[in-house]
């Protein structure tokens, strides 16, 4: 009888150990979940917004008396207005671009136009000049 | 021989209580730990969601519209009267381009000559760090009538 009692008390007692173990897995995976799983809604939308600013302020922009959307469309048609040929153009545009923003990348398309390059990237609302997407997209952190 | 078995029942019963215990006390341990990371994690997130409420509400109290229409740029001449209060920040607003050479600062004497606005500068020697972010925006120059690039930077020092 007691030899009985004493191998039901080791029993439970390894029961016991077992389920404090499975309890500590549990908590390992619970905590190593949170870490992995993290909230990356905040840089999203700061991007989004970036890449939306970067397309309205960069068109917007006056240069002699007209915009630089304006300019983009002479520039389709290869008659700029205020620069002596669109090369020179280009490089105030990739200026603009890259002072505008801190410490992302940018990626800009108009025609056969490219500047920058982004792996991954958020694009911004598109524009069209003339029959010609403009697209402005901000990379991804 | 009884006593000598009660002994060492008695002995393992506290090592296992000892054992238990000290597992209970790692797990409080680095459940603080990760509470407090947890914590941190809140406060980072907040500023960074207040950062960017802030970076999309500001261009429009102190945006441009033209016959009621928002032209989705900033009127410079209305930043030398920007009374809010931010807390302890620093609201600057940049002039991309035309690109200067050096920076210099806007008051009402050398205004448009200049290329940089202090909007809001609260600072205090407590805070050492600072959580910065940007955004393009478009400067409207009334007295000039054209549209300049810019960029809109907020400090929060913590």
């Amino acid at each position: 009888m007691a030899l009985l009692n004493k191998h039901l008390q080791r029993g439970q007692v390894e029961t016991i150990g077992l389920v404090v173990i499975v309890i500590l897995l549990l908590f390992i995976g619970i905590f190593a979940l949170s870490f992995s799983v993290k909230d990356e809604e905040v840089d999203e939308n700061i991007l989004t917004l970036k890449a939306n600013a970067l397309r309205s302020s960069l068109l917007k922009t006056s240069i002699c008396n007209i915009t630089i959307k304006d300019e983009i469309g002479n520039c389709i048609d290869n008659s700029p207005e205020c620069f002596s040929d669109c090369p020179q153009f280009n490089l105030v545009v990739e200026g603009i671009l890259k002072d505008s923003l801190e410490n992302e990348g940018y990626s800009f398309k108009s025609g056969n136009v490219k500047m920058g390059n982004c792996a991954d990237k958020i694009t911004s609302v598109s524009d069209v000049v003339n029959g010609q997407k403009i697209e402005i997209a901000v990379c991804r952190r | 021989m009884k006593d000598k078995r009660g002994n060492l029942q008695l002995t393992e019963s506290v090592l296992v209580m000892f054992f238990v215990l000290v597992i209970i006390a790692i797990g409080l341990v680095v459940f603080y730990r990760f509470q407090l990371n947890s914590l941190h994690d809140y406060e980072n997130e907040y500023r960074e969601k207040q950062i960017m409420s802030m970076l999309m509400t500001l261009p429009n109290e102190l945006g441009y519209t033209f016959m009621g229409k928002s032209e989705n740029a900033i009127d410079t001449s209305r930043l030398f009267s920007f009374g809010n209060d931010y807390g302890f920040k620093t609201i600057i607003l940049e002039e991309v381009y035309p690109k200067s050479s050096e920076a210099v600062d806007c008051t009402r004497e050398n205004y448009p000559n200049c290329n940089r606005f202090i909007v809001y500068d609260k600072t205090s020697q407590r805070f050492e760090n600072k959580l910065v972010e940007s955004r393009p925006v478009s400067l409207y120059y009334p007295l000039e009538d054209r549209f300049k690039a810019g960029k809109l930077i907020i400090e929060w020092h913590y």
